[in-house]
């Protein structure tokens, strides 16, 4: 704060003019922005990587890179969070334009409109490097408030496609990305499970990396939960474009099972099947293009409730 | 056997006859006291307070039945003549039984250009003399302590010659008797030090037992009056305003003397021996306040019908003080032992009066409260209630008489919760407000009541659990009112109990009148 704008708030409090940021309403749209540690999961994990069974590794890594990319896409939000609004009117609060310390020419707003009945707010992060002239949305979300305080649905989408075209400077892995979508639902009922969703799409890939992957897990109230990891690219020797799905689900202890397979494109058929202990050591491994990793028998598998399965997003 | 018979026969004739005496006069009171005299005059401080003591004098000691007085503090003429009008019908009843009545009359307060001045109102001297002369009652005394009050002295009633008139014959008295607290030309004081009129104080003090000359437990009229006069002029000699001189005017038929309290009878209060040293006892409440000055003379004993409680003793040498405490139990008469008292020097005189002083003078208090801003939009989850410790710095009488400029300080916090259709987040709130305050008290004796205006500077701010929500704070200017009363704990002590009503603009998401209360009570101290 200036010395010229601190004293105006204090001329502004002498001559009983309220002035802060006090606001309930303020809280409102800033829950309506969800948060990276909203979205993160925190899964048991091995003490021996080592000895861990090939797919719970495979889930760890991919829920580990669910956290790095909503960290990613969501810090940014976080960071304009810890700020009051700059403006408000009845039905937005915006934040900015702030300049980019570290791109400089670029500025940065944020804008969380909320509709009528006050339970849907959407929002936009934009960026300008015309000084306001022209903004490129980068972050485009919203989130419907319908389960009550902080409880409902919320989806963002980070264009990185968008921000590449318009010449920000990007790294090259992020320039890699076109675009993140993160849909999410936390109902935080007793037994209603936390959902998130994730569709990464890439530009430009090559043989060996996918062109798109997709993420979508549940975690239940006691950290018992299921996911769906899909990656679609030339992952496998061959001409073809495979889908390849893992499908994952464990206990609240840690134990679980999961299954890789390549549902289409070259290989298309193969399955490898695995289970493992609350040590994460596996108990059961059927790997049909190496059998020598095969070990146990699927009755060392275990026993593992019926969830409602996932679809890809 | 024969001697003992007797002498219990006469005490017993004694006593019935004393009783009889009783009965026979039927007494009714009418008391006034008013601080206020309307425009162009300057508040009394105790007005109010002398009325009330001498109430309770006339229904301890003074045979007046509690439904045959009537106290009006602060009242107006209306009210002075309701209850004139009110003791008239009473003694007519009682008159028709038979009984022999008296009504005594007492007012303090402010008289000017021929009237009594009960605040805004008028009761003009001749029409309060006309009502009294043609009351249906036997006997009638008038006692008025005002400034130039021996105005009031009717026509053809005779100066009393001397004070050393021996009663005689109560039943026997008929007519008007007029005591005033100064002459035609005098102002009447009061003084910060006894906490009362010089006249009043006196004719109290004279009351209580200390005007008791004969020495039969029986104080009449004019021994109280001989007393006040004799004390009054004496404290009154040398202060600026000049010596003041009580009148005493009698127009009784027959020869009687009027026994106005009987501090024997109940057996109660503070006895000073005999061998007791003479000299002037100041006897001082729990307040501060001086509930009796006796001057005792050697070699005669006093009875002092103070009222249960405990006491602080004075008696004033050339060279040192003596002073003491005792207690009075109810019903019980202690005697007042040399024993009690030790040397003290002049700066432990517990006489300093737990009076108001009209010097400016700073105060400091210190206390607790509780704050809640009336029905919010959003109910606690905006600002929730908190409790506040308050510290406050007062200087009285700087601006003007009885106006008090305040400045205090108050803090507090709470835990409370965001509870919004779209968010339930847990805060710690708190609060520092700094104001000032302009307020006019009514200074009494034991209460001052004080109304004022407010002005508070607020400082509002909140954290929420965890690093979702930045910090808030709002500030604003709030005026308010403010009232409450102080209870005199001792001459420098006090028990402020206090309320406030305050506006509040929120304006953050959008205007909104809201407002809050305080509910504070507090220690202050008087420097």
């Amino acid at each position: 704060m200036t010395s010229r704008t601190l004293a105006s708030v204090l001329l502004a409090c002498v001559l009983g003019v309220g002035c802060g940021n006090y606001s309930n309403e303020d809280l409102e749209f800033m829950a309506a922005l969800p948060t990276t540690t909203q979205l993160a999961v925190e899964l048991p994990s091995a003490v021996n990587t080592a000895t861990e069974a090939e797919l719970a590794g495979k889930t760890h890594d991919a829920i580990a890179m669910v956290n790095q990319a909503a960290k990613n896409v969501l810090g940014l939000i976080d960071t304009v969070r810890t700020y009051t609004p700059t403006s408000r009117t009845d039905d937005s609060r915006t934040w900015g334009p702030f300049p980019d310390q570290s791109n400089p020419g670029w500025d940065w707003e944020l804008i969380v409109t909320r509709d009528p009945t006050g339970t849907m707010f959407m929002y936009t992060l934009q960026a300008s490097s015309d000084g306001g002239t022209t903004w490129i949305p980068f972050l485009t979300g919203g989130f419907d408030a319908a389960g009550g305080a902080r409880q409902g649905n919320g989806q963002v989408t980070a264009n990185f496609a968008a921000l590449e075209a318009a010449k920000f400077p990007l790294d090259a892995k992020t320039a890699a990305l076109a675009d993140i979508t993160i849909s999410y639902q936390n109902f935080d009922t007793p037994g209603s499970p936390t959902e998130v969703s994730m569709t990464i799409d890439s530009t430009g890939a090559v043989q060996g990396t996918p062109a798109s992957l997709s993420v979508v897990y549940e975690i239940l109230a006691d950290q018992s939960g299921e996911m769906l990891f899909t990656l679609t690219g030339n992952l496998v020797p061959g001409p073809m474009t495979e889908i390849v799905q893992v499908t994952s689900q464990w206990l609240s202890t840690g134990a679980g099972q999961a299954t890789l397979t390549v549902a289409s494109g070259d290989g298309a058929g193969l399955s490898q099947t695995e289970c493992w202990d609350s040590a994460f050591n596996p108990t059961y491994n059927a790997k049909p293009w190496s059998a020598l990793e095969d070990v146990g028998s699927a009755t060392d598998c275990p026993a593992l409730p019926t969830l409602t399965p996932l679809t890809t997003p | 056997m024969r001697l003992g018979a007797a002498l219990a026969a006469l005490l017993g004739a004694l006593v019935a006859g004393r009783a009889a005496q009783a009965q026979t006069l039927h007494r009714f009171a009418v008391i006034v006291g008013n601080d206020q005299g309307g425009a162009d005059t300057r508040p009394l401080l105790y007005a109010g307070a002398d009325a009330a003591k001498v109430y309770d004098i006339l229904t301890r000691l003074g045979g007046v039945q509690p439904q045959d007085a009537k106290l009006v503090v602060d009242g107006g003429s209306s009210d002075v003549l309701a209850a004139l009008a009110r003791a008239g019908q009473q003694a007519t009843e009682a008159a028709r039984h038979g009984e022999h009545t008296a009504l005594l009359f007492y007012y303090s307060g402010h008289a000017k250009d021929g009237a009594l001045r009960l605040g805004e109102t008028r009761l003009p001297i001749d029409t309060l003399r006309g009502l009294v002369a043609s009351a249906p009652v036997d006997v009638r005394i008038v006692i008025l302590d005002a400034c130039r009050s021996g105005t009031v002295r009717s026509k053809g009633a005779r100066k009393a010659p001397a004070f050393a008139v021996e009663s005689e014959s109560p039943r026997d008295a008929k007519g008007l008797v007029i005591l005033t607290s100064s002459a035609s030309d005098e102002d009447s004081q009061e003084s910060d030090a006894i906490g009362g009129s010089y006249f009043s104080h006196h004719l109290a003090s004279g009351l209580l037992g200390g005007a008791d000359r004969s020495g039969d437990g029986r104080v009449t009229l004019f021994e109280a009056y001989a007393y006040a006069y004799d004390r009054t002029v004496a404290d009154t000699a040398d202060s600026a305003a000049g010596p003041q001189h009580p009148t005493f005017s009698y127009d009784l038929a027959g020869n009687g003397d009027l026994v106005l309290t009987d501090v024997a009878t109940r057996h109660e209060g503070v006895y000073i021996p005999r061998q007791a040293p003479g000299g002037v006892y100041f006897l001082v409440d729990r307040q501060g306040f001086v509930a009796a000055e006796i001057n005792k003379g050697d070699g005669v004993d006093r009875r002092v019908a103070l009222a249960p409680g405990r006491y602080r003793v004075k008696r004033r040498l050339a060279d040192r003080l003596r002073v003491g405490e005792l207690d009075v139990p109810r019903g019980e008469l202690v005697t007042l032992d040399e024993d009690h008292l030790h040397d003290a020097p002049f700066s432990a005189d517990p006489v300093k009066g737990g009076r108001v002083d009209l010097s400016s003078r700073w105060s400091m208090g210190a206390g607790i409260g509780y704050q809640a801003v009336f029905e919010a939009p959003d109910g606690a989850s905006l600002f929730p209630p908190t409790g506040l410790v308050d510290v406050d710095v007062a200087l009285r009488n700087f601006l003007r008489h009885d106006w008090v400029l305040g400045f205090d300080l108050a803090g507090g916090s709470t835990n409370a919760v965001a509870a919004l259709p779209a968010v339930n987040a847990p805060f710690h709130f708190t609060e520092l407000s700094l104001a000032a305050s302009l307020s006019v008290e009514w200074p009494h004796r034991i209460f001052t009541p004080f109304v004022g205006g407010r002005l508070a500077l607020l400082l509002m701010n909140r954290t929420f659990d965890g690093d979702q929500f930045p910090s808030q704070f709002f500030s604003t200017l709030s005026p308010g009112v403010t009232g409450g009363v102080a209870v005199r704990l001792s001459s420098s002590t006090s028990l402020v109990v206090r309320g406030r009503l305050h506006y509040l603009l929120y304006n953050i998401d959008g205007n909104r009148s809201l407002g809050y209360w305080e509910l504070a009570t507090m220690v202050a101290y008087d420097f």
